[in-house]
């Protein structure tokens, strides 16, 4: 270790050097003050000083004091200082220590004293260096924890936004949607979507995952995906005989349970969620609750709210759950609201939760506001009762109000629905025709989809716009045809033509590929092995599941067509 | 080298102890004192002529911290009167106890200049 001996007498300078080296110490001599104190400001000063009390220039408490200072305006490592001096009256003492000296050495000092002296130096320095060097992790570890922890919240947010909150629709007549979400400075794994089916039946979504951050965000987005996953089975695996093809809440509800419950255990999470449907022709909710906060019923005739609760457990409690879903009533004017807990657990600064009952008073003194209105009612009432404009938790609120006008609609129930007779009109109409070279196929998927972009350029509200999935089905499947085209009709042959037509009516969307070669039998093809055994009828089967229709035929020309069909889905419910 | 009454001029075994046995250490020390003591004594005689307490104080002090370090006891103990005297600011008093430190130092360098082999 280096030590700084400062003195500006030769003798015991000489001794202490001569001393110290001997004990192995590398040691610096300064013969006054300020060489002292500028060696101790140099590069790798040493971190041990024996400083004369009195020295010209500079004294030894001068240069104390001035370390000192240094170590607590500059951070820097601490130096170890002994005071060498042959005063040793108290008030020197105490003056000494208030400069910041670590300890005192009388002239002519006693080898084994300073031995002693020495050790104990060593020792408090050792104890800095490492408590210095932990503080120094320290702050950088939370530095980067703190960046870390701003990188979390921002794709956290980026989550749920994009992943998690469904946008409320806007084109239902007879219904009106209002959703809020206000974030929290952490992630709820709160999510909400709505499901339309015709423009008859809304499935409102809302959920919440245990815990917080980036995991509960993302076991949310994946709840999602399951409820689309579950509701896209259930449509396709309908019996074509049913009376509708769109599933029950217990049903979509049940299989979303069935995929993710022992998942959910294994991750030692769960999530409450209510799958509730509005069926506006049938004027009845059905809804399953899975331990989620209860949904309040404002019934407009009554002029009073009731809580609607089921009684299930939350997904991932257990497998052996049955979900059941409940029916009930409602009428024109009535309004439902759901909410995450972030809106009853909010508090006041007296630790009161907002809770349910004062939710259910406003929204009863309120029921006659549109639901945008009382849910920024609602999230005034609790900012206010809160005192804060920020919360631990998301605040999210969804209301769902019944129009009056209904009653009229009960009227119009004689007349013919509209939707009754098929609509033919042309909307939209391209072709395309290519040779049948495998590299072509690109341009076919290219051609599909600038078609779709043209119909939501043309017409904002056209009914394909949320349908992306579907659209996405129905180009794998063209791509999947005019493969087998070019492969199987065509026998590998390059330069025949395939015409590909797309069209758009109200009701459909087709897809009709045209070839000149062999016409191929969709029924003499196997099913599929799915054990990769062999290769053979997966197209087919591709095919047949991404569309509503496939259609094998031969124009007036003696061309084969394959048609691939997509029907709006509320002409699928009425089938 | 012992006076009548009063510390050893030079504690010979001390001294050697001191540097842990070390002849080569002690006799560097030695040199070192010679060469530095003539200055102090300047400054100790200057001290006195101009009636600066505080230059007097300080070269007694410097004085006494070398002598101590090689145990020239009786050097010590003249430099430390000195020291006092300086420090209260008795100066009319000074006079004779500066010269018993130059004496103690005069006496105290012919027993260094034997132990340095006459290189001080």
């Amino acid at each position: 270790m280096k030590i700084l001996i400062a003195d500006d007498d030769a003798v015991p300078r000489r001794l202490l050097e001569a001393t110290l080296s001997r004990w192995g110490y590398e040691i610096v001599v300064a013969k006054d003050g300020q060489e002292a104190w500028d060696i101790l400001e140099g590069e790798e000063s040493p971190k041990m000083a024996i400083l004369d009390w009195m020295m010209p220039e500079m004294d030894g408490l001068e240069v104390c004091r001035k370390v000192r200072q240094r170590e607590q305006e500059d951070q820097t490592p601490y130096v170890y200082i002994i005071m060498l001096t042959s005063k040793m009256r108290k008030e020197d003492v105490i003056e000494g220590m208030e400069a910041g000296a670590d300890d005192y050495l009388t002239k002519p000092f006693n080898q084994n004293e300073l031995q002693v002296r020495m050790m104990a130096g060593q020792r408090i320095l050792d104890l800095q260096a490492v408590l210095f060097q932990s503080l120094t992790r320290h702050k950088r570890a939370e530095e980067e924890l703190a960046r870390a922890r701003k990188r979390e919240v921002g794709i956290g947010a980026k989550i749920q936004q994009t992943l998690l909150l469904g946008q409320p629709p806007r084109d239902l007549s007879g219904i009106q949607v209002s959703a809020l979400t206000i974030p929290s400075q952490q992630i709820d794994g709160d999510f909400y979507d709505f499901f339309q089916h015709g423009d008859q039946v809304l499935d409102v979504v809302v959920g919440d995952v245990m815990g917080k951050g980036v995991p509960a965000a993302l076991l949310g987005a994946a709840i999602k995906s399951h409820l689309l996953r579950a509701l896209g089975h259930l449509i396709e695996s309908a019996p074509p005989d049913a009376p509708t093809r769109l599933p029950e809440p217990e049903a979509i509800v049940a299989g979303v349970h069935k995929a993710v419950t022992g998942q959910f255990i294994g991750l030692d999470t769960f999530e409450t969620l209510c799958y509730f449907r509005i069926d506006l022709d049938g004027r009845q909710v059905k809804f399953v609750d899975c331990g989620h906060t209860a949904t309040i019923h404002y019934r407009h005739r009554h002029g009073n709210c009731r809580l609607l609760q089921g009684d299930n457990m939350p997904l991932g409690f257990s497998e052996r759950e049955v979900y059941t879903q409940v029916v009930l009533p409602f009428e024109p004017g009535d309004i439902f609201v759901f909410y995450s807990d972030g809106v009853t657990e909010a508090q006041n600064e007296a630790g009161e939760f907002f809770g349910v009952n004062r939710l259910e008073d406003l929204i009863r003194a309120n029921g006659h506001l549109a639901p945008d209105a009382l849910t920024d009612l609602i999230h005034r009432e609790v900012v206010e009762f809160s005192g804060a404009d920020t919360f631990a938790d998301d605040l999210t609120c969804v209301a769902v109000k019944m129009a009056l006008v209904a009653a009229d609609a009960a009227t119009d129930a004689a007349a013919p629905a509209p939707e009754a007779a098929p609509s033919d009109r042309l909307v939209a109409r391209a072709e395309l025709e290519v040779a049948s070279d495998l590299g072509q196929l690109a341009a076919i998927w290219e051609f599909i989809r600038a078609f779709g972009r043209q119909l939501a350029e043309a017409d904002p509200d056209n009914p394909w716009l949320d349908q992306e999935d579907r659209l996405f089905h129905l180009e794998l499947a063209a791509n999947e045809v005019a493969s087998n085209i070019i492969k199987h009709a065509y026998e590998g042959q390059p330069d025949r033509p395939i015409q590909i037509v797309a069209e758009a009516y109200d009701d459909r969307l087709g897809i009709y590929l045209y070839h000149e070669g062999v016409p191929f039998d969709p029924e003499a093809v196997a099913p599929p092995s799915f054990d990769g055994s062999r290769e053979g009828g997966f197209g087919v089967f591709i095919v047949q599941q991404s569309v509503d229709e496939v259609n094998y035929t031969r124009d007036e020309q003696g061309r084969n067509c394959v048609s691939l069909v997509l029907r709006r889905q509320e002409e699928l419910e009425e089938e | 080298m012992q006076t009548e009454e009063g510390p050893p001029v030079f504690d010979h075994a001390a001294a050697l102890e001191r540097v842990d046995g070390d002849e080569e250490l002690l006799a560097e020390l030695a040199g070192l004192f010679l060469e530095d003591a003539p200055g102090l004594l300047a400054q100790i005689k200057d001290g006195v002529a101009q009636r600066d307490g505080n230059r007097l104080e300080r070269a007694a002090h410097s004085l006494k911290g070398s002598a101590s370090n090689i145990d020239a006891l009786a050097t010590v103990e003249a430099a430390r009167a000195l020291e006092t005297i300086a420090r209260d600011g008795e100066l009319s008093q000074v006079g004779p106890v500066a010269a018993r430190v130059e004496g103690e130092v005069a006496r105290l360098t012919d027993v260094l200049t034997k132990l340095t082999g006459g290189q001080g």
